[in-house]
């Protein structure tokens, strides 16, 4: 990176971004990391309720699934290459790989950590069904869950940038192995602070949120 | 079943192999305060979860009337809703007249200023008061205080212990109270049940105890 100036990586940025590769490769890398982040929330939440609330369950399925844990989502990729091509899917199969068995272990966790003295009330003033996991058990797991997203978050850009090195075909992780391959090293220096800069923002907006007094008071005690 | 008042039979109830609960015989009247006084980890409060149906008796019947509600020892307001929200929660299967009743429950309690507020904005004895208007402001049939005071400290307490005489002047309710503070249950009780040994039995009812703090060191000893 010797000689590499603050000039150059502006320059290069413009570039980037004037023709239209920059929002390109922005586009593509968020809406995979959304669609992995989506899927990961969407099978790892009502597993980890269950697994929460069935103790027996959680002595049957923790080992295998802490087996899989352990397994880096980047070992994936030839399976993920082999059963989806490149582009889109595989990229976001390894992020939803990546992420699901966090997201899953942290709401079983929650739900495990939530006082039993919330379900006797929910229970003395006949919450039931839909209504008591929406009015009860979410709530109380909110402030837990809203850290946790805060960590899947940020896992989900770090299995996106080599996912996309290796099964993409466009976003910022191709775009980084690209400006390598040209040897464009403004270029690179430039992905990786919007990676970075996406990421932050990302990061602020969920810290923003655990001010709001539905979920402040988990936080704050 | 549901029938106007608590009432046990012959309960029993056990952790596993260990007898805990042995032999209960309560029925209580319309109306009548009841405490429940016993040394820490003698069972009074597995003797309430039985009442509340949260624990089921390994022997024995449990009747209890259809509407009761509960305040717990200490946190039992949901922290995410706000005073007003968790107060409301006890309207919950209540008549709609009830919705009357909250703003005198309000003022009785001296909750008006706090209805905006979250529970982990409020002190002790502010939380205890919502929880005690939570419980009542469905005008249930029965009242069951786990310990309301405990976590309380001395002057809290009993400030906290004078907005509950007065509310159940106003709004007389059955109310089946546990704790181990005798000059408590001397305050509030009809009748005090001392609950006591291993298994626990029910050693020794007082019948209108009458605030009679005499009694206090004889229930003692017998507890001891």
């Amino acid at each position: 990176m010797s000689g590499l100036s603050l000039a150059e990586i502006f320059h290069g940025l413009v570039q980037e971004v004037t023709s239209g590769r920059m929002g390109a490769d922005v586009y593509a890398s968020l809406f995979r990391l959304f669609a992995g982040l989506f899927l990961a929330v969407a099978v790892g939440t009502p597993v980890g309720l269950w697994l929460g609330h069935h103790a027996r369950m959680r002595r049957l399925l923790v080992p295998p699934l802490n087996f899989l844990r352990s397994i880096s989502p980047l070992a994936w990729i030839p399976f993920a290459v082999v059963w989806f091509g490149i582009g889109d899917p595989p990229v976001i199969f390894l992020i939803f790989m990546g992420c699901v068995l966090p997201w899953l272990f942290a709401t079983a966790h929650a739900v495990q950590s939530v006082p039993d003295v919330y379900f006797r009330v929910a229970q003395d003033h006949h919450f039931h069904g839909w209504e008591l996991l929406s009015r009860i058990t979410f709530p109380a797991i909110a402030p837990s869950l809203l850290q946790t997203s805060r960590l899947i978050a940020t896992l989900g850009w770090i299995i996106l940038v080599p996912a996309e090195m290796l099964a993409g075909r466009e976003g910022l992780g191709f775009a980084i192995m690209d400006a390598r391959n040209g040897m464009r090293i403004d270029l690179l220096v430039v992905n990786i602070l919007v990676i970075g800069a996406l990421a932050h923002g990302a990061d602020t907006l969920l810290q923003r949120l655990a001010l709001r007094p539905e979920v402040r008071w988990g936080h704050e005690r | 079943m549901n029938v106007e008042n608590f009432q046990m039979k012959s309960l029993s109830f056990s952790y596993g192999k260990e007898l805990v609960l042995e032999n209960i015989d309560v029925e209580l009247k319309h109306g009548e305060f009841v405490a429940i006084v016993g040394a820490s980890g003698c069972g009074k409060s597995t003797l309430l979860q039985i009442l509340a149906g949260d624990l089921t008796p390994g022997a024995g019947s449990v009747l209890r009337p259809k509407r009761f509600r509960r305040v717990h020892q200490q946190d039992g307001l949901l922290p995410w809703l706000s005073v007003e929200e968790n107060i409301r929660l006890g309207l919950r299967g209540a008549s709609g007249d009830c919705e009357a009743d909250f703003k005198p429950l309000m003022e009785t309690l001296g909750l008006e200023g706090h209805l905006s507020h979250y529970p982990r904005e409020l002190s002790g004895g502010l939380r205890q008061r919502v929880e005690l208007a939570r419980a009542l402001i469905g005008r249930p049939d029965a009242l069951l205080l786990d310990e309301p005071f405990s976590s309380l400290d001395y002057l809290t307490r009993l400030e906290t212990r004078d907005y509950l005489a007065r509310i159940l002047k106003e709004r007389p309710v059955t109310v089946v109270m546990v704790t181990h503070d005798i000059p408590e249950a001397l305050f509030f009780a009809d009748r005090i049940l001392l609950l006591a040994g291993r298994p626990a039995k029910i050693k020794r009812t007082i019948m209108n105890p009458a605030r009679d703090v005499s009694l206090a060191e004889s229930i003692w000893k017998e507890l001891r």
